[in-house]
């Protein structure tokens, strides 16, 4: 039974011309968990926002969106706020009060449930979703995670049937994204809730996706089961980036078999169809022969308060100059911290920081990107930001460096958009050709990977990669393993406060077994040293194979 | 175990108000000395740090400006002590100012009981009590405050990494100035995912409800009975006898009889109870917990 019908949708937003969506049509079946899948800015958000009615934006519409055979449009508003749920992609500003129990009964409150009811359903979500500890709590004070669980909790407790999910996990470290992913088949195996969940990720759902349909510039490209898209997804190289490693590898090398649906099956398939006669990778260009130390940190000890705990103690960490630093671990484990502490944001209480091998009390020459890229901007458009800031440098106006700047990143097409109207990738590409412009020697990165789809990411390296060459020393810190993997030259992992190992790039993850890329895991016990798709392709190809 | 600041808001408010109200209108020492020591035992009950000593020092600090005060502006009264540049000070001005001091502490100290008390879901619920807007409004403007100022202090790190600080004289207040434009977009933006978030959840459909997480018990109901009966009593006092001192021309005690000593009772039973229900938790718990 159908549940949603969508039947030959187009919409223009007011004042444009463009359709952002073209003849959409697919059908959401009762209890089914469906992926809506596409690059930034393909329309999704879009799509998801004209399903449920509160959220629908101003513009010009045709065809139909039909809930359980009604048109959305028709929906009493009753219906549509306790049938349909929605759940945004930013986890801060969608919470309404101040309080984790009054977040949970806002919804109950606005349907008019009587204090009984309300007290009841509370307790059930709240142990439900694991909340008891925090009910009490400010929201304010919750991690990132626990608030988009809130946020989940919250739209749960009116119990729809539908959730819509707007890239929920986008902004969530790993670990927080699985545990939340965790959350939403648990709602749709056990309660049979159904969920339309926009990504543009699908490692974390793609074993678990009943349904996958594929939006690429406002036209669905593919609508299907997961299983299939692989194949016929293969020719679209911009849409495939964004499928996990192994569905990527399928599609390929286009081998008889059904596409693996995780890495236990990966697994299988290489061991199947792969030989190992050749089981390692010769690395000659990895091997960069870096001479200048450019920074230097020596038992490197801070904590934020006196009487706090340690977050940094005895670390000792030493970058070359020109090369890409990786910087991995997990959450809390004070990546952040050791890069304001690079910065000279925060001052260590004890240790030394030396830069091309001198004491400096502050250095002006290390710029960084910010986990939100978008609080580098403070104008009205990017090309004014870039205006002032450049007027702020006494550069010319006229200055080559920005043209080419401007140029090399691609960015003539988004100077005039607000920073705020920018997709993820857009908006971080604007804020590195913003940090560069004051042309600094060491550039860091904190979490660079967070809410940019794949096509985005593969950009970035590509970035990354140019800067490096010309001379600048990055440093990343960064949860996503294949990220760094595929950037940089050495990587470290920092653990209970210090630096525990630090190696090259593809030392460091093949000799890891368990913290390491998916491509390693897929591997393992079969080849030695392959970290990314890339050497699997590299090796399936030196033993014979073509592709 | 804290039984008293656990009362329902609606008692707690009845109760501090008659306490306050009372003490306000009171010019009597012997009923001001009685409320500062419950409102002190009480707010140490509840504090139980260093910071209580601090507020203490503070209380005293105010008494001595007041009582010292009011005999250089007042020279009223019949006994003169002695002459400061041919004005007099009397017996009745200098006293009069001891006890006006002594009933401001009361007031204080009373006013900083309730505040400690009175958390935001109290005051939230009180609020929502007038009108639900009213008291949703400030569930989250209380939810939008941190939140900015945590965006605050991240957008002024990053610029502060792009503006440098140490280059030019304006560089702090550009960097200020900047930091908070930039907030002011993001607000906007925070607040329109805000309330889409809460049009979402059915904000605005007829007949809200407002829920809340305090359970009205009949002790709140004793203690409302309590505090509402023991105002009109005063009330009453005031307008027919009297509890208050007259100081000026000179000092007049009130009388004594039945009436009074009847409001004198009541007074102290109502200002040691916090501090005894809260002390009477303590102990219970201790019991209890020898017992686990």
């Amino acid at each position: 039974m159908e549940i949603i019908k969508i039947k030959n949708l187009s919409f223009t937003f007011e004042g444009r011309e463009k359709a952002v969506l073209n003849n959409i049509d697919f059908n959401i079946k009762k209890g089914e968990f469906a992926v809506l899948y596409g690059s930034s800015g393909c329309g999704k958000t879009t799509l998801l926002r004209l399903i449920k009615k509160e959220m629908n934006p101003e513009g010009k519409i045709s065809g139909s969106i039909l809930y359980k055979g009604i048109n959305i449009s028709k929906l009493d508003r009753k219906t549509s706020a306790s049938e349909i749920g929605y759940v945004m992609q930013n986890p801060d500003s969608q919470i309404i009060t101040d309080k984790v129990w009054h977040e949970i009964a806002f919804g109950l409150e606005s349907l008019g449930h009587n204090r009984d009811f309300i007290r009841r359903r509370t307790a059930e979500i709240s142990s439900f979703f694991g909340i008891n500890s925090w009910y009490r709590k400010e929201t304010y004070k919750l991690s990132g995670g626990q608030k988009q669980l809130l946020n989940l909790a919250a739209v749960m407790a009116i119990s729809p049937e539908v959730i819509i999910l707007d890239e929920p996990v986008s902004q969530l470290d790993p670990f927080a994204a699985r545990t939340f992913i965790s959350m939403i088949e648990r709602l749709n195996r056990e309660l049979g809730i159904t969920v339309i969940m926009a990504e543009h990720n699908l490692e974390n759902v793609f074993s678990i996706a009943d349904s996958l349909t594929v939006i690429d510039s406002g036209k669905v490209i593919y609508s299907g089961a997961p299983v299939n898209c692989a194949e016929a997804l293969s020719c679209n190289s911009k849409i495939i980036k964004g499928l996990p490693v192994y569905a990527q590898l399928h599609s390929m090398l286009k081998f008889n078999e059904p596409c693996p649906l995780n890495i236990r099956e990966a697994s299988n398939m290489i061991r199947k169809n792969f030989s190992n006669k050749i089981d390692a990778i010769e690395d000659k260009n990895n091997k960069k022969n870096f001479e200048n130390k450019i920074i230097e940190l020596k038992n490197i000890c801070f904590r934020y308060e006196k009487n706090g705990p340690d977050i940094l103690y005895g670390l000792n960490m030493s970058v070359n100059k020109g090369e890409i630093y990786g910087i991995v671990g997990g959450n809390g484990s004070g990546k952040s911290t050791l890069l304001s502490v690079i910065t000279g944001q925060n001052t260590p209480y004890s240790g030394k920081i030396l830069i091309n091998g001198k004491k400096i009390k502050s250095f002006s020459g290390i710029a960084v990107l910010p986990q939100n890229p978008v609080t580098v901007f403070t104008g009205e458009t990017i090309e004014e930001d870039f205006q002032w800031y450049a007027n702020y440098l006494r550069m010319d106006k006229s200055d080559k460096r920005i043209k080419n700047l401007i140029n090399d990143l691609d960015l003539t097409e988004i100077l005039n958009s607000h920073p705020y109207d920018l997709s993820g990738g857009e908006c971080q590409k604007a804020a590195i050709a913003k940090i560069l412009m004051k042309d600094p020697d060491i550039i860091l990165l904190d979490e660079p990977t967070k809410g940019i789809d794949a096509w985005s990411k593969e950009k970035l390296i590509q970035i990354l990669r140019n800067l490096a060459e010309g001379g600048k020393t990055i440093i990343i810190v960064t949860h996503d393993n294949e990220f760094a993997a595929e950037t940089a030259d050495r990587c470290a992992l920092l653990f209970d406060r210090e630096i525990i190992s630090q190696d090259n790039t593809r030392e460091f993850f093949s000799s890891n077994e368990f913290y390491t890329t998916c491509a390693k895991s897929m591997t393992r016990g079969f080849y030695k040293n392959a970290v990314t798709l890339k050497d699997i392709i590299d090796l399936y190809k030196a033993n014979g194979g073509t592709l | 175990m804290k039984l008293f600041s656990g009362l329902h808001p609606i008692a707690l408010i009845v109760f501090f108000s008659a306490v306050i109200g009372i003490s306000m209108f009171t010019m009597n020492p012997i009923l001001s000395i009685t409320a500062i020591a419950g409102g002190l035992i009480f707010k140490f009950m509840l504090v139980r740090d260093l910071s209580f000593i601090k507020e203490i020092l503070c209380y005293l600090i105010i008494g001595l400006v007041v009582t010292i005060t009011n005999p250089i502006f007042s020279h009223n009264g019949k006994t003169v002590l002695f002459f400061v540049n041919d004005t007099p000070v009397t017996k009745e001005s200098i006293i009069y100012g001891c006890c006006a001091a002594l009933m401001l502490i009361s007031v204080l100290c009373w006013f900083s009981c309730f505040s400690y008390v009175m958390t935001s879901d109290k005051i939230i619920y009180l609020f929502s009590g007038i009108a639900p807007v009213l008291g949703l409004v400030i569930s989250s403007s209380l939810k939008f405050v941190p939140a900015m100022k945590k965006k605050y202090h991240e957008i002024y790190s990053v610029q502060k990494n792009l503006i440098n600080e140490n280059s030019k004289n304006l560089s702090k207040l550009l960097l200020a100035v900047k930091s908070f434009s930039s907030l002011v977009t993001w607000a906007i933006e925070h607040t329109a995912d805000t309330s889409s978030s809460m049009s979402s959840r059915g904000y605005g459909l007829k007949n809200r409800t407002s829920f809340n997480l305090f359970r009205f018990r009949f002790i709140d109901c004793l203690i409302i009975f309590f505090g509402a009966a023991s105002f009109i009593y005063f009330i009453f006092m005031i307008r027919y006898e009297n509890i208050n001192f007259i100081f000026y021309p000179e000092i007049i005690y009130p009388k004594k009889n039945i009436g009074y000593l009847i409001f004198c009772i009541i007074w102290l039973l109502i200002v040691s109870m916090p501090a005894f229900t809260e002390i009477k938790g303590e102990i219970k718990w201790k019991l209890l917990r020898s017992k686990i």
